[in-house]
């Protein structure tokens, strides 16, 4: 099976300033990339690089196995791009964004309905953009990148600033993508979002990655391997300790059950913002 | 290129122009300078003489003063109204015939007709009236001058009355709201606003959304020129000559406002360039309304070569084979300009890949 | 309200539209343009119809016509002299008439003569069939007929004389130019409101100490302050303030407040530059048709009379034209008032609304 997508040494220069300094990335159809890093680390500029809107200096970009730029037009043909700004005609209605963007992938006949439905915007399709939520907006964008349904997924940021509800049905589009096949790089700046849906983590900074891996073995190696627990010894104490699980761990756990009421038990895993200090010295909102 | 493609995006813009006031401006603008400078400005160049009439006998006066093609007449019925109106120069002259005039002249009576004459009414003005009243009413009382005077003209006898040499500022309005407008302030509006970057996104190319958009101007730029063209009764048998040039005039106006558009990082920005450069676009039209002015120096500026011989085609009768000369320049322009609006492109989409 | 508040809000507001390109171009042109354009323009009417004229044996009888205001008489050796200064221009000649040599002695008795009259293209008909009559009546009077009515030797003038103290064309613009201008800052204020509109700058504003009549007031100010500064810079430039300064100077300040109220309105309104420019022009081109009106000679209609504009226009017509005083225009500037205020209110409480509910 190809790789979905390929960056070997990517580098690229805003005139002096080196923005992306040697980025490797490989992501594989069905899996998705969590690209994390603080504003101006590079993620944008890779990002553009690998959909085709700049042109790396040096390195090499593959997109399902077809070389960027030399086949630029038929790789963007098969993949979906969803921006951070919501670049959307708001004096057009949310079908007509629809239909106009799949004419431009060469589809003829596109019904809007389904995919608007999808992303839950079925009752409003005919509505100019301008009326629409933030949300919505997100939403609408969501449904645009699934236009041609394409075979690798760009997402930039997809669910900033979304309340709870539509940030959780973005996140289960891009889960039912995944499933479907489609590779997926995706930037945010919430680490809940990076760990629940992607397989791989990259963290970038000053234009090169400092480390890749899948998130849970990232928890596990810079973590502490302890357990937080929190009892009431009686009505006017508390008692909170942390034991680590290795040698007898398992003991302590239980004597620290027995002298009292458990009011909370939290394993002392790394948070990936933990992870990010780690490596960069600095955190992700820095 | 995909035309298909490019004819994706003219369909969208199409889609969109009903819902954005410059598309409508440039569908107004020309009909309403057409009322304007056709209905208007001839008066206010050359007004001519106006006299009210209070004929309380149905003289053949009244009837000789309203045939003659120099003066606008009004026949009023009430004489306080007549001085009122006189008054208040809405007219520069009135006079007042009273019953059996013409049959008092018949008979040698020398008859008294009063005559008022507005107090800001010219000099030249009241001479005129008083000088062709009274030689009606010589004529009504049967007194015929023993002299015939032939009228020689001298000099240029291809003089266009001034409303007539306004129809480039007319045409020219319609073409270049059209041509120049509508392309440039849709591709700003698309840069602002981020969309043109969803669009390139897609398998479309930078080129393909110039097409569609030059496409846009040029299609309405034809359209509302034929449409003044048409209000204005110009086309004199000429109609597929002027289109001709209305295409090639548009084609270049397009061509200018993609330069623009692609140059102007907002529509602030646009608007300050076209209304700084605006008299590279209109000096052809000045030349025309004044004649007296060099008209070598008209050549100078592109527009000329499709204002000028659709003017001449409309009003001094020329044939769109007397101007070959100006259709090859227009190509030469049009093909001259197509690197700019290339580079241009190629400029745009650069930055556009690189805003953060 | 707190006037050090509105004072620092309408110095950031002076300090964006100083950055704003396309205003100060517009500023600058309008300072440089108009004036140029009024000075270019004559300063007087020519009112003469100037004709040349080859026979001196009618001399006598041109004698009598050469009295009447409005027509003057050159003389010309031949034809040919004559045609060359038609053509030429020379002497501002509108037409010629050559009379043959024996045209007085052919009159008096009765024998058919013909006269030439040379004109050029642009001659307007109704001068060359006039002066076909002129020689029609010189040949009458040669005659011995006597007109059977004197029309042109009694006339009954109506209203102030004004030949020879005509208006020229460059005084019945400066109305034209002077709204112009005004115009030029209302879009520069629309612009500038709806900016912050669409930005939520005003919202961020409206968190602080400012309230909201604080920041209507500072729009107010710096729409009100600027239009009435560049339409009296213009007006001072095409020498309006010669006479009647002080009224004119209220009518401009009325008016700048008038089209400030319509550009906070169009600036409520406004999506974007380019909606904001399409709303203002909307709004604008009525208001225009007063001082196009002005231009052209007669009562003014009714339903023009009633434009929000008419009074301000009328204001500086009367007194830079004619020389009215404050008697004379009080109920043309009472008008103003009226719609100034109701133009003001309106735009301080659409743009108030407006703010509110951001």
């Amino acid at each position: 099976m190809t790789t979905s997508i390929v960056a070997e040494d990517l580098r690229f220069s805003y005139g002096d300033t080196l923005a992306v300094d040697g980025v490797d990335v490989r992501v594989e159809p069905g899996r998705t990339l969590g690209f994390l890093g603080p504003n101006g680390a590079g993620k944008s500029t890779t990002i553009k690089m690998l959909t085709g809107q700049l042109v790396p200096d040096s390195g090499r970009v593959e997109i399902l196995g077809m070389t960027m730029p030399a086949q630029r037009t038929t790789i963007q043909g098969r993949i979906g791009v969803c921006f951070e700004e919501k670049n959307l005609y708001l004096a057009m209605t949310g079908e007509e964004n629809l239909r106009f963007f799949a004419r431009l992938f060469g589809m003829r006949g596109f019904d809007p309905a389904p995919l608007l439905e999808r992303v839950g915007l079925g009752d409003r399709g005919r509505d100019r953009v301008s009326e629409y939520s933030k949300g919505m907006r997100q939403r609408l964008m969501m449904a645009r990148t699934l236009v041609n349904a394409p075979d690798v997924l760009f997402l930039d940021e997809p669910t900033d600033g979304l309340d709870p509800v539509s940030a959780r049905m973005i996140r289960d589009l891009i889960r039912a993508e995944a499933a479907r096949g489609a590779a997926v790089l995706l930037t945010t700046h919430d680490m809940m979002e990076a760990d629940q849906l992607s397989d791989q983590v990259a963290f970038i900074n000053e234009g090169r990655i400092l480390t890749l891996d899948t998130p849970e073995h990232l928890k596990l190696t810079y973590g502490t391997r302890a357990v937080r627990i929190r009892t009431q010894r009686s009505a006017s104490q508390v008692d909170e300790r942390v034991i680590p699980l290795d040698g007898d761990g398992a003991a302590a756990i239980q004597q620290a059950l027995a002298e009292g009421e458990v009011l909370t038990i939290h394993s002392e895993e790394a948070t990936l913002e933990d992870i990010f200090v780690h490596f960069a010295g600095r955190g992700l909102d820095a | 290129m995909s035309l298909t493609r490019a004819g994706d995006v003219l369909l969208k813009d199409l889609r969109l122009g009903p819902r954005s006031p410059i598309f409508l401006w440039a569908l107004a603008l020309p009909l309403v300078f057409t009322f304007l400078i056709s209905a208007v400005f001839g008066d206010l160049f050359a007004p001519p003489a106006r006299l009210a009439v209070v004929d309380e006998g149905s003289s053949a006066i009244t009837e000789a003063l309203e045939d003659d093609a120099g003066i606008d007449v009004t026949v009023l019925t009430d004489t306080e109204e007549m001085r009122a109106a006189v008054q208040g120069h809405d007219y520069d002259a009135g006079l007042l015939l009273p019953a059996g005039v013409d049959e008092a002249l018949q008979s040698g009576e020398r008859v008294p007709l009063q005559f008022y004459v507005s107090g800001a009414s010219l000099a030249s003005t009241r001479l005129v009236l008083g000088v062709t009243t009274l030689a009606e009413v010589r004529q009504v009382a049967g007194q015929v001058p023993p002299v015939e005077v032939q009228v020689v003209t001298v000099g240029d006898e291809d003089w266009v009355p001034v409303e007539d040499r306004l129809l480039p500022l007319i045409v020219m309005y319609a073409v270049v709201i059209a041509g120049v407008f509508l392309p440039a302030s849709s591709l700003v509006e698309e840069r602002e606003k981020r969309t043109l970057d969803a669009v390139l996104i897609t398998p479309v190319r930078m080129s393909e959304v110039l097409l569609g958009k030059a496409a846009l101007g040029v299609v309405l730029a034809v359209l509302m020129g034929w449409v003044t063209l048409a209000i204005n009764r110009a086309f004199a048998g000429q109609a597929l000559g002027m289109t001709v040039f209305l295409l090639l005039g548009g084609i270049m106006m397009a061509e200018l406002g993609l330069v623009l558009g692609c140059w102007a990082k907002d529509a602030n920005t646009l608007f300050t360039a076209i209304k700084g450069g605006a008299l590279l676009i209109i000096a052809p039209v000045l030349f025309t309304l004044f004649p007296g002015l060099p008209q070598g120096v008209a050549r100078v500026f592109p527009t000329y070569y499709f204002l000028q011989p659709i003017y001449e085609m409309a009003v001094t009768g020329s044939g769109f084979g007397d101007h070959l000369v100006e259709v090859v320049v227009c190509l030469a322009i049009c093909l001259a300009l197509l690197p700019a609006v290339v580079a241009m492109g190629k400029r745009l989409e650069r930055r556009s890949a690189l805003a953060l | 309200m707190s006037t050090s508040i509105v004072a620092t809000i309408v110095r950031k507001d002076l300090r964006e539209l100083r950055a704003d390109r396309f205003f100060l171009l517009l500023t600058v042109l309008s300072v440089v343009f108009y004036p140029l354009i009024f000075w270019v323009l004559p300063s007087t009417v020519d009112e003469t119809l100037r004709v040349g004229v080859v026979q001196r044996d009618v001399g006598p009888l041109l004698e009598g016509v050469e009295d009447t205001d409005g027509f003057a008489v050159t003389e010309f050796a031949d034809e040919a002299a004559l045609a060359d200064a038609l053509v030429s221009g020379q002497g501002d000649l509108v037409a010629g008439l050559v009379f043959p040599d024996d045209f007085l002695s052919a009159a008096a008795s009765q024998q058919p003569s013909q006269v030439s009259l040379l004109v050029t293209a642009a001659v307007p008909p109704e001068v060359e069939s006039a002066l076909s009559t002129l020689v029609s009546e010189l040949a009458l009077v040669a005659l011995g007929e006597p007109a059977p009515t004197e029309l042109l030797a009694d006339p009954v003038v109506l209203g102030e004389d004004r030949v020879g103290d005509q208006v020229a064309l460059r005084e019945q613009l400066r109305p034209l130019m002077a709204f112009f201008v005004l115009m030029t800052e209302m879009f520069a204020l629309a612009t500038l409101v709806a900016a912050e509109v669409q930005s939520r700058t005003v919202t961020a504003v409206l968190v602080t100490p400012a309230t909201r009549t604080d920041f209507l007031a500072a729009k107010g100010l710096v729409g009100t302050g600027l239009a009435f500064l560049e339409a009296s810079v213009v007006m001072a430039l095409i020498g309006g303030f010669a006479v009647g300064a002080p009224i004119l100077a209220l009518a401009l300040l009325l008016g700048a407040a008038l089209v400030t109220g319509i550009g906070m309105v169009a600036g409520a309104f406004g999506r974007d530059f380019m909606t904001v420019l399409f709303i203002s022009i909307l709004m604008m081109v009525p208001l225009m048709v007063p001082a196009f009106a002005a231009l052209f000679p007669g009562t003014t209609a009714s339903w023009v009379q009633a434009l929000p504009s008419y009074g301000f226009v009328q204001t500086v017509v009367e007194v830079s034209t004619q020389g009215a005083g404050w008697a004379e225009v009080a109920p043309d500037l009472l008008m103003l008032l009226g719609w100034t205020v109701v133009a003001f209110a309106a735009g301080v409480v659409v743009l108030g609304r407006r703010v509110a509910t951001l």
